[in-house]
């Protein structure tokens, strides 16, 4: 065909700040939270100071992990995939990747400021006040035009399976984002520029944060990082997925399904039930999606299994679909009204998102950098596939010990919670429970430590992959010949 | 009128019509005929490096 014989001119300038400035948010978000679960187990390290207490931090943490650095992640590998699959270079150019760039930089530290300030919504993952979301909508917008010029603008006539998912994460966040954060600032009517009211209140706003909460789940770290999923895996594996025909069913199973989801955050409060049921039901469905996107990413590797053992990269994101498959497994299992009434509020909760957080949308991230990289900086490989192995294994204990800690943790606490001695008193004191877990929290901190470690690896390689240094240059060329 | 139609029809009935847009989209994905054009759109990732600067 013709169009493959003109060179395209791609942007690739953002994509490179993109992608350091998501590794860079990466370290500081995964050190924020080993230090918050080092203050669970040593409250002492709350210092006495309002600024560093475990309530302001944490949204520090969580912002930092979700929007800094998966925020990161999804403007670098959107922006590359949709130019290289669209075979058109970026709409708007280096200056609107620019102005999404250095907007949405500054938007982190302002919104992580707020945070320590001690200014909040009070909306879990909207934290922002009021005047920082009009600021993000502006940045969102602008991205929403780069990444759908450059669609419009495409020299290949069908759009590629990983831009749906873009584009639906876009537009649902897009919507969500202003669902929540209806509020009517304080400053209106005399007050502070630093506090507002959500228009809903009660259950209402209850529903409104968990329809948002949820797909921020659904729709940001998971139809974005299946759009990583469905460029990078075949890319490295140099083979298509395995099947594109499943690759069409399950978006559309996953953008029917998901949007319903949220209500299972209410089970058993002030919510009517059938909006329970209705959260449940739709969770226990989105299994077969999401199982659907397991297989088709995993089965992309039929015949070239070998690579798992070869190729570093490789296993960062078939190992990232992997967790995928065993955190969404356990999702609609917690949905369960039953099961839930056991695992809600516990560390159980914890243990699940962070399966899916660091198993599956950190690996997958990974994997993405480790080949983005190279590639961007026109190196044959990177500096040193061993030191990936390495990032793998420690990342993976690190995630072993967090999880099942808290898994043994959670189901504890739980099962405190709910006992009864034979008079028919609560067994135990709250103090009770928090002292049982201690050990526990202990395990979790030395897992997110090791996270830690395997992040510094990652930034120590790409450091030296970037100056152009080779270490094993065998290794090296034996994978690198096989690509 | 078409408000009156949405109202009447297409809400009550949601479930109903979105089951058979998914449906339809299944059959379209697995209609025989269509297989070897949607999987050669597989290849696209595949053909996007070697033109590049």
């Amino acid at each position: 065909m013709s169009i493959n014989t003109e060179a395209t001119p791609y942007c690739e300038d953002v994509i490179k700040k993109f992608t350091l400035a998501a590794i860079f948010w990466g370290v500081v978000g995964f050190l924020a939270g080993d230090f918050i679960a080092l203050q669970l187990a040593f409250p002492v390290l709350n210092l006495d100071l309002e600024w560093t207490s475990f309530g302001r931090l944490r949204p520090v943490h969580t912002s930092a992990v979700i929007f800094a650095f998966g925020g990161n992640v999804l403007f670098a590998t959107s922006l590359y995939i949709v130019q290289r699959t669209s075979r058109a270079g970026l709409f708007g150019g280096e200056g609107l990747g620019g102005f999404v760039f250095w907007n949405f930089q500054a938007l982190i530290v302002v919104a992580a400021l707020s945070y320590v300030l001690g200014f909040s919504q009070g909306q879990e993952y909207a934290e922002p006040e009021w005047w920082i979301d009009l600021w993000l909508t502006v940045i969102w917008v602008a991205y929403l035009i780069a990444f759908a010029g450059t669609i419009m603008k495409r020299k290949e006539p069908h759009i590629y399976v990983a831009n749906w998912f873009f584009f639906a994460m876009i537009l649902t966040i897009a919507m969500l984002h202003l669902g929540n954060n209806l509020a009517v600032p304080a400053a209106f009517f005399g007050g502070s520029w630093m506090k507002s009211y959500n228009v809903f209140g009660g259950v209402q706003n209850a529903m409104t944060q968990w329809w948002y909460g949820h797909n921020a789940v659904g729709f940001f770290l998971t139809a974005g990082f299946l759009g990583i999923m469905y460029y990078f895996v075949p890319k490295r594996a140099e083979r298509p997925v395995y099947s594109y025909r499943l690759s069409i069913v399950h978006f559309w199973a996953l953008i029917f399904l998901y949007i319903w989801a949220g209500p299972h955050h209410l089970h058993y409060t002030a919510l009517p039930d059938w909006a329970q049921t209705l959260g449940m039901t739709f969770s226990v469905m989105l299994w077969m999606p999401s199982w659907g996107g397991m297989i088709n990413g995993l089965m992309t590797l039929s015949g070239a299994w070998d690579k798992l053992r070869t190729d570093p990269v490789m296993r960062f994101l078939v190992s990232s679909v992997a967790f995928y498959g065993m955190s969404t497994f356990e999702g609609p299992m917690m949905s369960i009204k039953a099961v839930n009434s056991l695992s809600h509020y516990t560390d159980w909760g914890i243990g699940h998102v962070h399966s899916g957080a660091l198993g599956w949308v950190a690996f997958v991230s990974f994997g993405a950098l480790y080949y983005l990289v190279p590639k961007l900086w026109g190196r044959k490989e990177l500096y040193s596939l061993k030191l990936v192995g390495v990032h793998f294994w420690v990342a993976t204990v690190g995630i072993v010990f967090y999880i099942t800690a808290m898994w043994i943790s959670g189901i504890m606490q739980g099962l405190m919670w709910r006992a009864y001695d034979n008079l028919g008193f609560l067994q135990y004191s709250f103090i009770e429970t928090v002292e049982a877990m201690r050990p526990y929290y202990m395990i979790r901190a030395l897992g997110g430590f090791l996270f830690v470690l395997g992040s510094l690896v990652m930034v120590y390689n790409v450091w030296k992959t970037i100056k152009g240094d080779v270490a094993d240059e065998a290794y090296a060329s034996a994978t690198s010949g096989a690509r | 009128m078409f408000v009156a139609f949405v109202d009447n029809v297409l809400r009550p009935f949601w479930v109903l019509w979105v089951i058979m847009i998914f449906t339809g989209i299944v059959f379209y994905a697995y209609w025989p005929k269509n297989k070897s054009r949607l999987e050669e759109y597989g290849n696209i990732p595949l053909r996007d490096d070697n033109e590049e600067r």
